[in-house]
């Protein structure tokens, strides 16, 4: 059984690429059709990733598999859910209060405090722009998390970011976990006769919650310590406690006084920027010095395969011309009727927009491989 | 008992106090283990289990804190003295939740947390994954996501993860009590083959002893008192009031040696000369009209169909049980009788509400739902308080010293439940639902990590209910559980019933899910302990 099933799709640095791609193509773009069209190729792509990883745990249990993708993309689903809604209240009020533009829809009454005035297309436009380019960015990573390997990423990071890395990718996926428990606990209290009318209300689900949180940090942290998470590698020769942490403490402090001092002191911008480098130097000066001394090893498995350069090439591609038009030229990658004090139609070229829909490829490589796996497995059936 | 070299675990005179308490958890312990063991550790909830499994590798006192006195020592190491992180190269500890010791999203890179911890090089790290993976037959784990796991194939893969490590004893904590019988039967398949193929000492708590004592050379039983006896299994057994009913029924028939395993209780039982299944009357069903009724229902998850067109109908005054593996759709039956999801296609109704036009608020007028982990429910600070929560939420005068006596609860009215033991916490949990005096009662799972008495304490109390006509549907793994309190049995198979019908019946024409006593005779008449009993009275 050699077939990579479901665990990391790409090598880490292909995906990175894919990432940086369709993060420039959300980004730079401010422009409805581009936008759309990157939501939409980044949505095949994250589809077909969630597939190929449930197909290919079917093939022992199809059952665990079932429920274990249910509460997981349940759990998604509500914060997806929520953001979305959050999106669209907000883009509601910024429609209301933007009262720019040549096109007028109603005006409300000017008494109104900030939602008084005309109410304009232009607005909208702009709202509506604001919100796509928020979801375009949020499907994105909602993409590369997908099919992200978080634990070959933090490998590949650099060795002070070790420990840090670690906790935070614990920390990523108990986030999920935390929404289903939270459903799992309203749905025992609902059943138990409890409604929420009041914000005191919300005590008989936030209290089971914490200390179901609680406890889980708790056994996943004995399970971490009797496996030596916390043992000091052989040959490791520290620097002094107090070293460390007057470089770590130092190098924040820098950072606060020179952003006080670009938010006070405009008109010296350069003595606020130096010193907040100098505080950022300091903080990763002590962080290497520390890690070099470190001497804990790692494992590495990742391979190369020809999928990650069928991956890579066109990731390349595509983040050099988005790149490439954002030099050259600028204007096509905008639309902006907010400045423009009118509503007309968004620039279009259709060589951008074909570079952008390539963001899909990953899903077109999964299609392929998927076949691969599904004869392997047949032929697997048959030696038994 | 004293040899020239030195046990591989030597616990001398252990006294150890948890920080915040009074009571020590062990009290002047002591034990020794010898390389190769297969040592079972059992005893009544609360009773110092885990404490000493903790001890072994310097969890405890180093995580825990505490005041320690006595001398441990395990492989000639001090885990007192090391602690836990240079301890992980001697002891491999394995916990009792398979979702919460999990650091990496893959198979292969959490077996190889251990060893990046202790800074061993990269073709070691390679070769002892290979390896580990072999020893435990979980090869074709090796990149698969963990999330994507069973229950028995984590509990595997953590086996495989603390083998990287080539430690001299593998200590686990109930390593199965949150698992369905066939996982749990893979794991300790697993175990007994490390201990056999390998020689490696293992020690292992458990609750269900039915499964593992035949596998154990010896047996520690610590009592509540704190007194402990160590033997073997069958002397130990003979003993102590925790006893599979295997066990239990060649301690009322006198069979000696007490058998440990059907195999071994077969030769006896043939020559027991038992009542002949015919002597097995079924009662005539007489069924009251039907208060749960699902009509050719239809669910799917994801695109995935889980029910396709089932239908059933459920009685008050029965406790009806749902059976069957993980993923049959046992949990989505209860969430559609309940209305917390809507069926597809069909109708469900309960208590004569349709399921789809109510909702879960006016639905849980008449009916109370236990979920599998009781401390979803609880969150007041005491036991008093969460009755009164649920009796003000249905508009009902605070009352409850009646329920809390029926639920044995009564001296700890004033206690706060997360002090609480997990079968007390369970009654509070039964008793916060009671306490809306719901007319159907739900419950999923309702015997994780109790023990056989707890177990007898929750029988009763679901016995009483039913005798008051009450309907109550609990989805359960536990036979033994099923076959001493259900009358009926629904036995599910990817989501159609594969069997239905008296709990006698279904169980004696089961291979898998049958009590250790069915198995045994293969009789209707003969179950449970209870039935043997009868038979013995009656002459």
């Amino acid at each position: 059984m050699m077939w990579n099933s479901g665990a990391a799709h790409f090598h880490v640095g292909a995906w990175l690429l894919w990432l940086l791609a369709a993060m420039l193509g959300a980004l730079l773009t401010r422009n409805p059709l581009y936008l759309v069209i990157v939501i939409a190729a980044a949505s095949i792509a994250r589809n077909s990733l969630t597939r190929s990883l449930s197909t290919n745990g079917e093939k022992t249990n199809v059952t665990n598999m079932r429920l274990q993708a249910d509460t997981a993309s349940r759990g998604w689903g509500l914060l997806m859910r929520a953001v979305l809604w959050l999106l669209v209240i907000i883009s509601l009020f910024k429609v209301l209060s933007l009262h720019i533009g040549t096109t007028v829809l109603f005006t409300l009454p000017e008494g109104w405090p900030i939602i008084g005035g005309p109410i304009t297309a232009e607005g909208f436009a702009q709202a509506g722009l604001d919100a796509l380019s928020l979801i375009s960015v949020l499907t994105v990573f909602s993409a590369f998390s997908s099919g992200a390997d978080y634990y070959a990423l933090l490998r590949s990071s650099p060795a002070f970011m070790h420990q840090v890395g670690l906790i935070t990718s614990i920390a990523i996926t108990f986030v999920p976990q935390t929404v289903t428990r939270f459903a799992e606990i309203r749905e025992a209290q609902t059943l138990r006769g409890h409604h929420v009318r009041r914000i005191s209300d919300l005590l008989p689900i936030i209290m089971p919650l914490l200390a179901g949180g609680m406890e889980r940090s708790m056994n996943l942290a004995e399970a971490m310590e009797a496996r030596g998470f916390s043992r000091t590698p052989p040959g490791t020769r520290n620097l002094p406690p107090i070293l460390v942490q007057s470089g770590l403490a130092g190098g924040l402090g820098l950072i606060l006084v020179g952003g006080a001092f670009l938010a006070f002191f405009a008109p010296l911008p350069s003595v606020g920027w130096s010193t907040v480098i100098a505080g950022l130097a300091l903080i990763v000066i002590t962080l290497r010095a520390v890690s070099v001394r470190s001497k804990r090893t790692r494992y590495r498995r990742s391979v190369w395969r020809d999928a990650d350069t069928m991956l890579s090439a066109p990731s390349l591609g595509v983040a050099i011309i988005v790149l490439m038009y954002k030099i050259v030229a600028p204007a096509s990658l905008v639309y902006d009727p907010l400045s423009r004090l009118h509503i007309y139609m968004p620039p279009f070229d259709p060589v951008l927009a074909l570079a952008l829909a390539a963001l899909a490829v990953p899903a077109v490589i999964l299609r392929g491989r998927g076949r691969q796996v599904g004869r392997q497995i047949e032929l697997e059936s048959y030696s038994r | 008992m004293d040899r020239m070299h030195n046990p591989l675990i030597r616990i001398e005179g252990v006294t150890y106090t948890y920080p915040g308490t009074t009571r020590p958890a062990l009290r002047d312990f002591s034990l020794r283990v010898e390389e190769g063991e297969f040592l079972l550790v059992t005893g009544v909830s609360g009773a110092g289990k885990s404490t000493l499994l903790r001890l072994l590798n310097g969890l405890v006192p180093h995580f825990y804190g505490g005041t320690l006195s006595g001398s441990i020592s395990v492989a000639g190491r001090d885990p007192v003295e090391v602690g836990p992180g240079e301890m992980s190269d001697t002891v491999g500890l394995v916990f009792q939740d398979p979702e919460a010791q999990f650091v990496a999203e893959v198979v292969e890179d959490e077996m190889a947390f251990a060893m990046e911890n202790a800074s061993l090089p990269l073709p070691t790290m390679r070769k002892r994954i290979e390896e580990s993976l072999n020893a435990l037959g979980i090869e074709h784990l090796r990149s698969r996501r963990v999330s994507t796991l069973s229950g028995g194939e984590r509990q595997r893969v953590a086996i495989a993860a603390v083998l990287t490590m080539q430690p001299r004893v593998l200590v686990l904590d109930e390593p199965t009590s949150q698992l369905d019988p066939q996982s749990a039967e893979e794991v300790l398949d697993s175990l007994v083959k490390l201990n056999k193929d390998l020689g490696l000492t293992i020690v292992l708590s458990e609750h269900r002893l039915e499964r593992v004592v035949q596998h154990a050379d010896r047996m520690l039983y610590i009592g509540q008192d704190g007194e402990s006896i160590v033997g073997e299994p069958r002397d130990i057994l003979a003993e102590i009031p925790l006893a599979p009913p295997l066990a239990q029924v060649g301690k009322l028939l006198g069979w000696t040696p007490l058998p440990l395993s059907i195999k071994e209780a077969r030769r006896f039982a043939t020559r027991w000369s038992s009542p002949t299944p015919s002597h097995y009357h079924p009662s005539p069903i007489t069924h009251r009209p039907p208060t749960i009724c699902l009509q050719n229902v239809w669910f799917g998850y994801a695109g995935r169909e889980v029910l396709h067109g089932l239908s059933m109908d459920i009685y008050p005054g029965e406790i009806t049980a749902l059976m069957g593996r993980n993923g049959t759709g046992k949990t989505t039956i209860l969430k559609l009788i309940m209305g917390l999801i809507k069926p597809a296609r069909g109708q469900i109704e309960t208590l004569s509400m349709n399921t789809r036009r109510t909702s879960p608020e006016a639905m849980s007028a008449l009916m109370g739902y236990v979920p599998q982990q009781p401390d979803v429910l609880l969150f007041a600070d005491t036991v008093q308080a969460e009755i009164d929560f649920t009796r003000r939420a249905h508009h009902l005068p605070p009352n409850g010293a009646e329920l809390l006596s029926s639920l044995g609860l009564a001296p700890y009215r004033q206690s706060d439940p997360k002090d609480l033991s997990v079968g007390e916490r369970q009654r509070v949990a039964l008793a916060a639902v009671l306490a809306g005096n719901p007319q159907a009662l739900i419950l999923d799972e309702p015997t994780r990590g109790l023990d056989y008495i707890q177990k007898d304490a929750l029988v009763s109390i679901l016995r009483s209910l039913r005798q008051e006509g009450r309907t109550v549907v609990l989805a359960t793994h536990d036979v033994e559980l099923a076959a001493h309190l259900a009358d009926r049995i629904i036995l599910m198979g990817d989501g159609d019933i594969i069997a239905d019908g008296p709990a006698r019946e279904v169980m004696s024409d089961s291979l898998v899910f049958s009590s250790q006593v069915s198995k045994l005779f293969r009789n209707p008449a003969l179950v449970t302990l209870e039935d043997v009993m009868r038979v013995v009275e009656t002459g």
